[in-house]
């Protein structure tokens, strides 16, 4: 495991070593940390677009729908405390962990 | 300066007053205005030109292996046939079509890259002479004159009019599609039912092996250019052909281990002496929908009809597979199209026709229609074809025993046929033909192989005879040191 704190301002997209996470910040304004990796494909999350209607994330690929409920219980283990987040990967130690600042595609407007 | 009485460069620069010669004045067509850029019969003559060029010559082997560059035409038929007329529709599985679509092919896919497994200094000449600029020069010249010869029929099948709108479209395909997916195959149904099932199914993965080893090589050519969302919605549909980027995953790797399993080799073209004409026209349509952009509504009609159903196909090829083979064949290919396509059947419509009728209007709605039916035209003559083949292949005993009944007639005088008398050596050179009638081959001396698959051949000996139906794909070769044999024409009667 490895825990890593950072300003959600300043990045919303992490990776470590082979996997990938986004932060989306959901219609209420809670926010989550997910894996940017589809089931079905491996189609890229963040890049998906969010469906007011059905409010759910869709992939960019062959739309698969990732309802709310699906991605709060799935996400990442995430703190935000002081306009700071904290999250728990679950990666070994000694796994190289970068911070990056990308478009999300997938932001509910 | 110039004194001669030719005009000088600066007169012939001043376009004000120099009268267009008349000709100039069509609209610029260099290829819809007979005997204008070229007569009918220079084209005749620059076909036969293509057609002896070295690397499309009759191969020594009947499996082409590892030469991707060497492609059969048959040079020697060339000469006997007319391309200069648009064939109909009865005439589409005949002679020149088979000529016709193996140059289209070796034309459209001189855009591709392909290079031999090994060895590649051997073939070095061969690739270098396939992409040269003579061969390609040349390959456009003709093409349109083989277009016309084999794909003009279609005009006259297919006729889209009326007030068309999205829905309308909508509502069509989904019958289409629901139609589709309610029908056993015939094609699975014909395998099931041959004499030798192994071997008609192993006959139906070397047709699909033309378009599956190349898989969507031709419809990328609608990937290229500015186009706005629908060019990317588009290229989605190919990154699933594509794997991804990960070469185990790619559409073409799982057919080769479908072919390996079904102890055939993937090697591309290979098997091109054995390509059914139908097979090479669907391989040569995307091609020739997706390689002039003016039909870029008919390509993606085309496409959203052939996503929309494969899905349904290659379930029931899976399962076939599995009936005759057992475990042991890879059906994966058939089971990720079954899955994948569902999704490209519905991506194709929803983000590619219907944004492009939207954005465009509902004047490009005739032409997606037209590729739509273009397609299930060729279709099901491919499958016609490839049926007749099948039990062609099934009758060869029967088509022996009709041979020597009618030769009989012939001896006692009770039936004339024109009769073609060949004294043959071994047989160095080899290429598969159809005729447009009946033959019937007999054998005075020697031996003569009567290719009619990669796996099924009939030995005639001395004395023995055998029908060639018309329209069916079969090769010949002397396989004694010399041969005395005669081929007469049946005419049409059935
Ligand atoms: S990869 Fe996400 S839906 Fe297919
Ligand atoms: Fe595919
Ligand atoms: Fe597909």
């Amino acid at each position: 495991m490895q825990v890593v704190t950072f300003d959600p301002q300043q990045f919303n997209f992490i990776t470590a070593g082979e996997s990938s996470y986004f932060l989306l910040r959901l219609p209420d304004g809670s926010m989550v940390l997910y894996d940017d990796c589809c089931d079905h494909r491996g189609g890229p999350l963040h890049l998906g677009h969010w469906d007011d209607t059905r409010k759910c994330l869709v992939c960019p690929w062959h739309a698969s729908k990732y309802s709310e409920k699906v991605l709060r219980s799935r996400a990442i283990p995430l703190i935000q405390h002081s306009g700071r987040v904290t999250a728990v990967l679950d990666t070994a130690p000694t796994t190289q962990i970068k911070l990056v600042r990308k478009t999300i595609l997938a932001q509910p407007r | 300066m110039n004194d001669s009485g030719h005009t000088s460069l600066p007169v012939a620069l001043a376009p004000a007053e120099t009268a267009a010669p008349a000709a100039v004045e069509h609209d610029y067509s260099l290829t819809a205005v007979p005997g204008w850029w070229w007569q009918p019969q220079d084209v005749k003559h620059l076909i036969e030109l293509y057609a002896a060029r070295p690397i499309f010559d009759d191969t020594a082997e009947w499996l082409i292996r590892d030469n991707p560059y060497r492609r059969p035409i048959d040079r020697q038929s060339i000469k006997d046939f007319d391309f200069s007329q648009p064939l109909n529709k009865s005439a589409a599985l005949g002679a020149s079509a088979l000529a016709a679509h193996r140059m289209l092919l070796n034309i459209y896919e001189t855009d591709l890259i392909f290079l031999p497994d090994k060895n590649f200094e051997a073939k070095r000449k061969d690739f270098a002479s396939y992409y040269s600029n003579d061969n390609k020069l040349l390959g456009e010249v003709i093409r349109p004159t083989l277009e016309a010869h084999v794909f003009d029929f279609l005009k006259d099948e297919i006729n889209v009019t009326g007030k068309w709108s999205l829905e309308a479209v909508k509502s069509y395909l989904q019958s289409l599609i629901a139609k589709h997916e309610q029908s056993e195959l015939e094609l699975c149904t014909a395998i099931l039912s041959s004499a030798d099932p192994q071997r008609a199914c192993r006959a139906l993965m070397v047709q699909l092996a033309c378009d599956f080893l190349t898989e969507a090589s031709a419809s990328t050519r609608n990937i290229l250019g500015k186009y706005g969302d629908i060019q990317s919605e588009f290229f989605k549909i190919v990154i699933d052909d594509y794997g991804y980027g990960v070469h185990p995953a790619k559409h073409s790797t799982l057919y080769e281990n479908t072919l390996a399993t079904c102890g055939l080799i993937s090697e591309a073209h290979a098997y091109w002496q054995f390509y059914l004409s139908s097979s090479l026209a669907l391989s040569n349509y995307y091609h020739y929908v997706s390689r002039d952009h003016s039909k870029y509504f008919q390509a993606i009609g085309a496409i959203a009809v052939a996503e929309s159903m494969f899905s349904h196909t290659c379930h029931k090829i899976s399962q076939m597979l599995h009936a005759v083979f057992g475990k042991t064949v890879d059906t994966y290919y058939f089971d990720e199209h079954f899955h994948i396509d569902a999704h490209h059947g519905r991506m194709a419509f929803e983000h590619v026709v219907a944004p492009a009728i939207e954005r465009h209007g509902n004047a490009v709605i005739p032409d997606i229609v037209r590729g739509m039916e273009e397609l299930q035209v060729l279709t099901s003559l491919a499958d016609e074809d490839f049926i007749a083949q099948v039990s062609f292949c099934d009758e060869a005993e029967d088509l022996k025993a009709a041979g020597r009944r009618i030769h009989a007639q012939i001896l006692e005088g009770s039936v004339e046929k024109p009769a073609t008398t060949h004294v043959a050596n071994r047989s160095q050179s080899l290429v598969t033909r159809v005729y447009d009638q009946d033959q019937l081959y007999v054998v005075e001396s020697g031996e003569l192989d009567l290719v009619l698959g990669p796996d099924q051949t009939v030995r005639l000996g001395r004395g023995e005879a055998m029908i060639v139906k018309r329209e069916r794909l079969h090769g010949t070769a002397v396989v004694s040191d010399e041969s005395l044999y005669s081929v007469y024409e049946m005419g049409n009667e059935r």
